[in-house]
């Protein structure tokens, strides 16, 4: 058993080496500098392998950390309770975590390469898996509850989540093998959200439970727990859950992406009056207006409430300005915030992959889409449409924040400069997203991104946004240099575009 | 007009799949490209298609005098047919039309093109998600036909068709090679022997005419007198 489980670790290991280096490879500058059968290279992938196991280790110690500060200790210092009384929220978030998690019993790729293709021994596979699984819960929450309560509290508890686990998982083994697993599993989901709900209520409200009580509660779950092991541990059908498994859900991800992105196509009886591109692109947006387009409503709805709250509340309560002023709640300086909302908002990068999935990466192959003036033909089109279809909501962010400067008493070329401002920042991240699209097309065959430079690209604009977020600058200094900053850029997006899309925006071979 | 390549050469790292690609196509030919799994056929096809870059070489055409390969003058079908899945059949031709309308000749109704790769009357307004694989290849192979490029890449045409629509194509691609250049990769050696007027191995990188000889086609592949 501990054989299998090595082979495992091994195979799991392998995969994540493999697309680090892979990763490497499409890194620009970093690519040159490396030797060039890297994938052979043992010495980087041992080393590599001990780096990988002190970063999951270290995450999975911070993830029980954050977990506990997060759900159980914060709820615990923001209310008044006694101390054991956290015991009864660890209790219900015990159970809400066995029965969302599926442990190994989920499908991935590499599972399905073991078990299937090389005729692991499913029953040793769960076994060892299983036991590392629970090893490591019982350490890690012993660890962490070690330091707010006393160690044989910690001991028990820890124990009571083991068994509680084993005890769930035992019940889900027994019904997987006679019934449908998505329906299983969707009623354990049901039942989690309920006991989530029930579990804090029961703690706001203090109908809890003693702490003699909830101990002899862990031990009737110790119990259980062992009950359940023995289960497991008579269980011989595994395979045929992993059969089930892999035949209910793709086990292949590219399928998952590729079936997920199909359906959002309408099958309904459209026409478009236009020729040509802007048929095509009429077309899609037609067939596409569910997926793309319902997500902007909601934005725009939920915008508009948050706005006319904030705008009643200025209506209705005169003094409210003065009120803001005296909280030194720095309103005129708040723009760089709406960078990031605006960021969070923009769907621009989703409908790109939307147009990938289900448009480009098939006439991308036809030599006539490809020519420059097609290409950059479509890119105006599309261009226009999603920044029509991201000022939506954030006109109405922009004129509730105009409005806001205005009733709190600043000039009006304050509110005209933050008005433009938005709508400017709302502009530049649509253009930013469907430029890096067609400079660097970072989809493959299977929809997946394959170019790393991207993700850096996309991963510095979050970091870039995030850190304005906290910036307190002024309408006037900050607006303006957006205003400017979003023309010039759009101006050399569009020139790069016009430049070299044709040698970028194709199918990676 | 023929379709000249010169000493082409493409790699990946440290291997060299295309090592001296230096061959000349004649116009009104059907060429059979065969090759085992991994020598490169693909790649030498997307390389004229310029969907990869070439290290070395370089290909056009040649009539007393050169000219370059644009993009009007290649076309690709691909093995796996690639088509928009969110429009109609319809809708799909009428978009190429539209687009292309300045550069086809002898145009026809869409009706009448759907009629050529049989496509029948209650599949035309299906959306080409809905078609089968066989479908969607005829679909691929249409479009192809009506933008009528001078080089027609074929990779595994007929893969998937069945047995009368892999027939009517048969007689479609002998139709139109009198004014072409019909490069067709197949593994199928029947196929290339029926249909082809001229095989050419590609076989360590370099490709060589063959005799039309299934022994001694398959003993070249063996590399039973490479040295």
């Amino acid at each position: 058993m501990f054989n299998t489980f090595k082979q495992s670790w091994k195979l799991s290991m392998t995969y994540k080496m493999n697309h680090f280096i892979y990763i490497l490879k499409n890194t620009p500058i970093i690519k040159h500098m490396l030797p060039i059968n890297l994938y052979a290279n043992k010495t980087l992938k041992n080393v590599c392998t001990i780096i990988s196991i002190i970063l999951d280790t270290v995450v999975f110690i911070l993830r029980k950390v954050l977990y506990i500060l997060v759900f159980i200790v914060l709820p615990f210092i923001l209310l008044d309770k006694p101390d054991y009384a956290f015991l009864w929220v660890v209790f219900f978030l015990s159970l809400v975590g066995a029965l969302m998690h599926n442990y190994d019993l989920d499908s991935s790729e590499d599972k399905y390469y073991a078990l299937i293709l090389m005729r692991m021994d499913a029953y040793k596979y769960v076994m060892s898996t299983t036991i590392f699984y629970m090893l490591s819960t019982f350490i890690g929450f012993f660890i962490c509850l070690y330091f707010i309560n006393d160690p044989l509290q910690a001991f028990i508890t820890s124990l009571m989540i083991v068994g509680m686990k084993s005890f769930i998982l035992a019940i889900k083994i027994y019904l997987y093998n006679r019934y449908n697993i998505d329906t299983i599993q969707t009623g354990c989901t049901i039942i989690a959200a309920i006991l989530f709900i029930i579990g804090y209520l029961t703690f706001y409200f203090d109908y809890y439970l003693s702490l003699s009580m909830i101990n002899n509660i862990s031990y009737i779950f110790i119990v259980l727990g062992m009950l359940g092991i023995i289960y497991l541990y008579k269980f011989n059908h595994y395979l045929n859950i992993y059969k089930h498994i892999f035949n209910n859900k793709d086990f292949d991800v590219n399928q998952i992406n590729e079936k997920a992105y199909l359906e959002r196509i309408e099958n309904k009886q459209v026409t478009s009056s236009k020729h040509g591109f802007e048929m095509m692109h009429d077309l899609f947006m037609k067939r596409h207006h569910k997926a793309l387009w319902h997500m902007t409503y909601i934005k725009c709805i939920i915008c508009g409430v948050v706005a006319c709250v904030a705008l009643s509340i200025f209506i209705f309560i005169p003094d409210i300005a003065d009120i803001i002023a005296e909280a030194s709640v720095d309103v005129v300086n708040a723009l760089p915030f709406f960078l990031f909302v605006l960021y969070i908002l923009n769907n621009t990068e989703d409908v790109t992959r939307t147009m990938f999935s289900n448009c480009d990466h098939s006439l991308l192959n036809y030599t006539f889409y490809r020519e420059p003036k097609n290409l950059l033909h479509l890119f105006s089109i599309r261009l226009k449409e999603l920044i029509m279809m991201n000022s939506t909501y954030s006109f109405i962010i922009a004129i509730a924040y105009a409005l806001i400067l205005y009733f709190c008493h600043n000039p009006f070329y304050y509110s005209l400069i933050a008005f433009v401002s938005i709508m400017c920042m709302s502009i530049f991240f649509t253009i930013h997203y469907l430029t890096l699209y067609y400079l660097m097309q970072p989809f493959d065959k299977n929809k997946e991104i394959v170019k790393p430079a991207y993700t850096i690209v996309t991963s510095l604009t979050y970091l870039f946004c995030y850190y304005m977020m906290d910036l307190n600058l002024s309408v006037i200094h900050f607006g303006i240099t957006m205003i400017a900053f979003d023309i010039i850029y759009c101006a050399i997006a569009c020139l790069l575009v016009y430049r070299f899309s044709v040698k970028t925006f194709r199918i990676n071979s | 007009m023929q379709f000249v390549i010169e000493h082409l050469k493409k790699g990946f790292e440290e291997k060299e799949v295309l090592v001296d690609i230096d061959y000349t196509f004649e116009q009104g030919k059907i060429y059979g490209l065969l090759g085992r799994n991994g020598a490169g056929k693909t790649t030498l096809f997307n390389c004229l298609n310029s969907d990869l870059n070439i290290e070395m070489g370089r290909f056009y055409l040649y009539d007393g005098e050169e000219h370059p390969v644009d993009i009007h003058k290649i076309g690709y079908v691909t093995s796996t047919p690639t088509v928009p899945e969110f429009l109609t059949g319809r809708e799909f031709l009428q978009f190429f039309i539209d687009i292309n309308k300045d550069n086809i000749q002898d145009l026809k109704t869409i009706d009448e093109y759907f009629d050529i790769v049989g496509i029948k009357q209650e599949d035309r307004d299906r959306l080409l998600k809905d078609y089968s694989h066989g479908m969607a290849n005829k679909m691929q192979m249409l479009v192809n036909l009506i933008y009528n490029p001078f080089i027609l890449l074929l990779d595994e045409p007929l893969t998937s068709l069945d047995i009368v629509a892999a027939d009517e194509m048969k007689h479609i691609l002998k139709n139109i090679r009198e004014d072409h250049i019909l490069i067709l990769s197949t593994h199928i050696m029947e196929l290339a022997m029926e249909m082809c007027d001229e095989i050419v191995i590609l076989n360590h990188g370099v490709l060589q005419k063959a005799e039309r000889d299934q022994d001694k086609i398959i003993a070249k592949l063996k590399d039973e007198d490479y040295v």
